[in-house]
């Protein structure tokens, strides 16, 4: 996170971009709680056989929600807008510094490493902060699965364990295993992605001399092996986000069956109503929704990083003259 | 004749750069072109090379006839050496397979030996496409042990000396002396004191040669 303070700080608007993720933070955690205590008053009503009760819930639930969307459309809309904002600002001002380096230090790289600068590092950098899944909604995750556990712990203090026992070896094995490598990973295939434009610049820059020496198929058997270690790289990274998926659909449906189970039997010794264990359903789903989108997208900041790192490289090459 | 050039005319689209050019060089012969920039000069080179194919007329470069066939025999340096984001060795043998010898020798002519010798990867030593790794002399030299090692009857240069001063300058010249030994030489230049050593020199003025 330092690499990012660092970039905002080059880049500027770094307190508008604090307050729009404040702002868009606790949308989940909301939509939560309105859905469970919806479903709660909806169930208990219909189990006393209260219309009434159940019209009222439905039409409180049908404003709120309205309301909430509402709100998090025009958060969203205003954030999207500095974003694009933003971008064009990081765009220019890397273009400005490359464009003011030494001749020397341009020609010390290949053509292709600064095109990727310009726009692969770019995009990666932006996508923490624009793309889903990447620190906007790792804020909202956090802030989701913080409250949704809170609440569940206050009223259904077992329920909340055994999901408990299904996220917290969810969240670490995600954080150490799989989203800990990913930099590392990200940056290897970015390193790639700059030799990869390199052969594929010089099939255009060096084509005279390749025609005439005829080296266009030493040119592109380069290019496709550059291609080759790029799909490996970026495969890589697919591989281990596939890990997350699979470990999200085997510990998020294993702790479904088992609440399901233990919430049947409690209903039956009348210790819970169907109400009750809807409303749980949904504190468990926010915790679990909360830690999948935090995990995920704590794997794509990851990422992102290597760009953002790459990006901050490239800004702090000394200038001309300097 | 080891150049044939008849009634060469090339167009840029609607705009005529070459209007009907003559050229005959015996095989062995030396000859310069000298000319301003944005002149033709680089395009008749290119026709001659085969990189460029005539619109109208004939060129005949050792006996070929066909662009492709043309570049088997032609070598060519050009002002600004463009060398390939790989290592010294595959920006000499463009991929092909190349005894150890054959490169080494064209090394040694192009005066490139002694400064291999004290990389610590030698000839496996990456250099950047436009030289960046590398000074412009060596680059130049780079790109003429190439075309010594291709060992083509036929040699063009383009400004091939232009951007070079003092000692570097030397070594390039060095360099281009044992790469033209004994071949078929057109050289081009908007400077006529890059043209001294050749038996003949044309002006190229208006899409035409004429005797300098």
């Amino acid at each position: 996170m330092r690499d990012l303070q660092a970039l905002l700080r080059a880049t500027g608007g770094w307190r508008r971009f604090a307050l729009l993720i404040l702002l868009r933070s606790p949308f989940d955690a909301l939509h939560t709680l309105v859905r469970a205590v919806y479903l709660q008053a909806a169930f208990n009503a219909i189990q006393r056989g209260d219309a009434r009760g159940l019209g009222i819930s439905c039409a409180v639930f049908g404003i709120g929600s309205l309301l909430l969307f509402l709100y998090n459309g025009t958060v969203w809309t205003l954030y999207a807008t500095h974003t694009v904002r933003w971008i064009g600002t990081v765009r220019r001002k890397l273009f400005a510094h490359i464009a003011s380096l030494p001749l020397a230090q341009i020609e010390a790289q290949p053509s292709g490493s600064w095109i990727t600068r310009l726009n692969a590092d770019v995009q990666a950098a932006a996508a923490l902060l624009s793309q889903p899944l990447h620190l906007p909604h790792a804020v909202c995750g956090m802030v989701n699965l913080a409250v949704s556990s809170l609440v569940l712990v206050c009223i259904r203090p077992a329920i909340w364990g055994l999901v408990a026992l299904f996220v917290v070896p969810h969240l670490l094995i995600s954080r150490f295993v799989i989203a800990r490598p990913m930099t590392a990973l990200a940056e290897s295939a970015q390193q790639i992605t700059a030799q990869n434009t390199a052969d594929l610049d010089a099939l255009i820059t060096c084509a005279d001399t390749a025609i005439l020496y005829d080296a266009q198929d030493y040119l592109l058997e380069r290019f496709r092996r550059s291609s080759l270690a790029l799909r490996r790289a970026n495969m890589r990274m697919r591989r281990r986000s596939a890990c997350g998926a699979g470990l999200y659909t085997l510990l998020g449906l294993s702790g479904y069956l088992l609440v399901l189970l233990l919430g049947g039997a409690w209903i039956a010794a009348g210790a819970l109503t169907f109400g009750d264990l809807t409303a749980a359903f949904q504190y468990r789903g926010g915790m679990i929704m909360g830690a999948v989108m935090l995990t995920n997208s704590l794997i794509n900041c990851r990422a992102a990083l290597a760009g953002v790192r790459r990006v901050n490289e490239t800004m702090q090459l000394p200038k001309e003259g300097l | 004749m080891s150049i044939i050039a008849e009634n060469l005319q090339y167009a840029y689209g609607g705009t005529p750069v070459l209007r009907g050019v003559d050229l005959t060089v015996p095989t062995g012969e030396r000859i310069g072109i000298i000319g301003v920039s944005g002149g033709g000069k680089s395009t008749l080179l290119k026709l001659l090379s085969g990189l460029y194919a005539a619109q109208t007329g004939v060129v005949e470069v050792h006996g070929a006839t066909t662009p492709q066939a043309i570049r088997r025999q032609v070598a060519m340096v050009l002002q600004s050496a463009m060398l390939f984001p790989a290592s010294i060795r595959e920006n000499i043998t463009c991929g092909h397979p190349m005894a150890e010898a054959v490169i080494e020798r064209a090394c040694k002519a192009a005066q490139l030996a002694d400064w291999i010798a004290a990389l610590p990867d030698g000839l496996d030593t990456f250099v950047g496409e436009r030289g960046g790794k590398v000074s412009g002399g060596q680059a130049q030299r780079i790109a003429i042990a190439r075309a010594i090692a291709k060992d083509a009857p036929v040699v063009l240069l383009d400004e091939a000396t232009s951007a070079l001063d003092g000692a570097t300058g030397g070594a390039v010249l060095a360099a281009i002396d044992r790469l033209t030994a004994g071949k078929t030489v057109v050289s081009v230049s908007h400077h006529p004191g890059a043209l001294v050593h050749c038996t003949r020199v044309y002006r190229l003025e208006g899409g035409r040669l004429h005797h300098a």
